[in-house]
C-alpha cells in the first residue's frame, strides 16, 4: 500500500507533502510535550507491532494499525502515521520520499475516519472498534486506487483493492481484540478526546 | 573521493538526492531517451560515497512489487508500453537514489537533517522518540511471544486473534507506561520541548556546490537528452 516513487506526478507529490506538512501544524497545534512523548511512545509500538506478521489462509500478513493509531491518539494520529511511514521509506523502502506526502495523505486519512467511527455514540466498543480497523486499512487503499484512475493508470487497482478486504478484516479483528483488552485494563487509553 | 559524500552535511545529502529523484520523475511519461544519462548520474553519483553494492542493489528491487503493479497497469489498461517502461525507469533511479541516501547516512543524521531543514517540532521529537524506543519495543514484544510460546501446549485456532491483541494491547500498556517515565525524566534533565542538538560545524561551500552541481547535471540531462 506504500506508492513508490515515478508513479505518480511530481506537481501530486508536492501537494501530498503541502497538506502533510500542514495537516502535522494544524493537528498538532496546543500539543504539550508530555503528549508527544506519548505520541512517539505510540509510534514505536505501531512501528514494531507493524514488523510483525500474522499468518493469514496459507500466507502471512502484517498489520498497520493505522485504525489503532486513531482510537489511541484521536486527531493527532496523523503525525504519528506520518513518523511510521518514513521510518518504513528509510529502513525498508517502502514507498518513496517523493511520494511520502501522498502515502501519509491516503494512511493518515484512514486513521481520522477510524478515529472519528471510534467516538460516535452508539455501538458496542468491539464493533466500533472493528469499524475503525478495517476502515483504517480499506480507506485507504480505495485513496489509492482513485489516485491510480486519476493518474491514468485506469481503474485497475479497484479491483486489487477488493483484496485487502481479507487484510482489512484482520486488521479489524486484532484492533477489536486491543481495545477490549484496553477498556478492561486501562480505559483511560480509550477516552482520549478527538 | 570515496568518502566525497559522506563528509557533506546531512542536509546537503537529503538536498541532493531529493533534487535529484524530483528531477528524474518529473520527466514527461513515455520519454525515455534521458534515462542511460540518469543512471550514469546516479553511477557517477554512488561512486562519490561508500554505499554497500549489496544495500542498492536489495533495496532498489525492494520497490518492484508496486512499481512493476504500477508499470503493469499502464502497459494492459493504457496499452501502452513506452509510458510502462518510463514508469518503471522513474521509479528504479530515485529508488536507488533513496539506496544510495540510506546507505551512506545513517538513521539519526537523516533525522537531524530534517530538523536542520526545520520540519516541524513535534514531528521531530515523534522521531526522535522512533528512533530510541522501536528497537527496544520490538524486543519486548519479542519477550511477550517468548514467553506465550513456553506456555502454550496446544495451537491457538480461532482464539489466536484475541491473543495476539491482548499481546499487542499489553506492548501498547507498557509503552504508555514508559512514556510517562521517559517524560518525567527528561522533564527532570532540563527538557524544555526540542532536542538539544550537538555542536554541528556549519554548512560551507562545498554543502551548496555538490546539490547544485548533482542537480544541474540531471537537469541537463532532462533537458537536453
Amino acid at each position: 500500500m506504500h506508492i513508490a516513487d515515478g508513479i505518480l506526478p511530481p506537481l501530486w507529490c508536492g501537494l501530498g507533502h503541502a497538506v502533510s506538512l500542514t495537516s502535522i501544524y494544524w493537528l498538532g497545534r496546543r500539543i504539550d510535550s508530555g503528549e508527544v512523548v506519548r505520541l512517539g511512545m505510540l509510534a514505536s509500538a505501531s512501528f514494531a507491532a507493524s514488523l510483525i506478521h500474522f499468518p493469514l489462509g496459507g500466507t502471512s500478513v502484517h498489520l498497520g494499525l493505522y485504525g489503532l493509531a486513531g482510537v489511541l491518539a484521536g486527531r493527532r494520529a496523523f503525525p504519528v502515521i506520518f513518523a511510521a511511514l518514513l521510518f518504513q521509506t528509510v529502513l525498508f523502502q517502502h514507498g518513496g520520499l517523493l511520494t511520502l506526502g501522498v502515502n501519509a495523505g491516503n494512511m493518515g486519512a484512514g486513521a481520522l475516519l477510524a478515529a472519528v467511527l471510534w467516538r460516535l455514540p452508539a455501538g458496542p466498543d468491539a464493533a466500533r472498534a472493528f469499524a475503525a480497523g478495517f476502515l483504517g486499512v480499506l480507506a485507504p487503499a480505495v485513496l489509492i486506487a482513485i489516485e491510480f484512475s486519476l493518474a491514468g493508470y485506469g481503474k485497475g487497482f479497484f479491483l486489487l483493492s477488493a483484496l485487502y478486504l481479507g487484510a482489512a478484516a484482520l486488521e479489524g479483528a486484532i484492533t477489536a481484540a486491543i481495545v477490549v483488552f484496553l477498556r478492561s485494563a486501562r480505559p483511560a487509553l480509550l477516552a482520549i478526546p478527538l | 573521493m570515496r568518502d566525497l559524500f559522506e563528509r557533506l552535511d546531512p542536509a546537503a545529502r537529503l538536498l541532493t538526492v531529493v533534487g535529484a529523484a524530483v528531477i528524474v520523475v518529473s520527466t514527461p511519461r513515455a520519454v525515455l531517451s534521458p534515462f542511460p544519462a540518469y543512471f550514469a548520474l546516479c553511477l557517477l553519483l554512488i561512486l562519490t560515497g561508500r554505499a554497500s553494492a549489496r544495500h542498492l542493489f536489495f533495496r532498489t528491487l525492494a520497490v518492484s512489487p508496486f512499481l512493476l503493479l504500477a508499470a503493469g497497469l499502464l502497459a494492459f489498461e493504457a496499452g501502452s508500453l513506452p509510458a510502462a517502461a518510463s514508469v518503471a525507469a522513474k521509479g528504479y533511479a530515485a529508488a536507488l537514489l533513496l539506496a544510495f541516501l540510506t546507505g551512506t547516512t545513517p538513521l539519526g543524521e537523516l533525522l537531524a537533517a530534517l530538523r536542520r531543514l526545520r520540519s516541524p517540532a513535534s514531528l521531530n521529537l515523534i522521531l526522535g522518540m522512533m528512533h530510541r524506543y522501536t528497537d527496544l519495543l520490538s524486543e519486548e514484544y519479542a519477550r511477550l511471544e517468548r514467553a506465550r510460546n513456553s506456555r502454550t501446549v496446544r495451537p491457538l485456532g480461532k482464539e489466536r486473534f484475541r491473543v495476539y491483541g491482548r499481546q499487542l494491547g499489553a506492548l501498547l500498556l507498557r509503552s504508555w507506561d514508559r512514556a510517562e517515565r521517559v517524560h518525567a525524566a527528561m522533564l527532570a534533565r532540563g527538557f524544555t520541548g526540542e532536542w538539544p542538538e550537538p555542536e554541528r560545524r556549519p554548512a560551507g561551500v562545498r554543502d551548496a556546490a555538490f546539490p547544485g552541481l548533482t542537480c544541474a547535471l540531471f537537469l541537463a540531462a532532462r533537458l537536453w537528452l
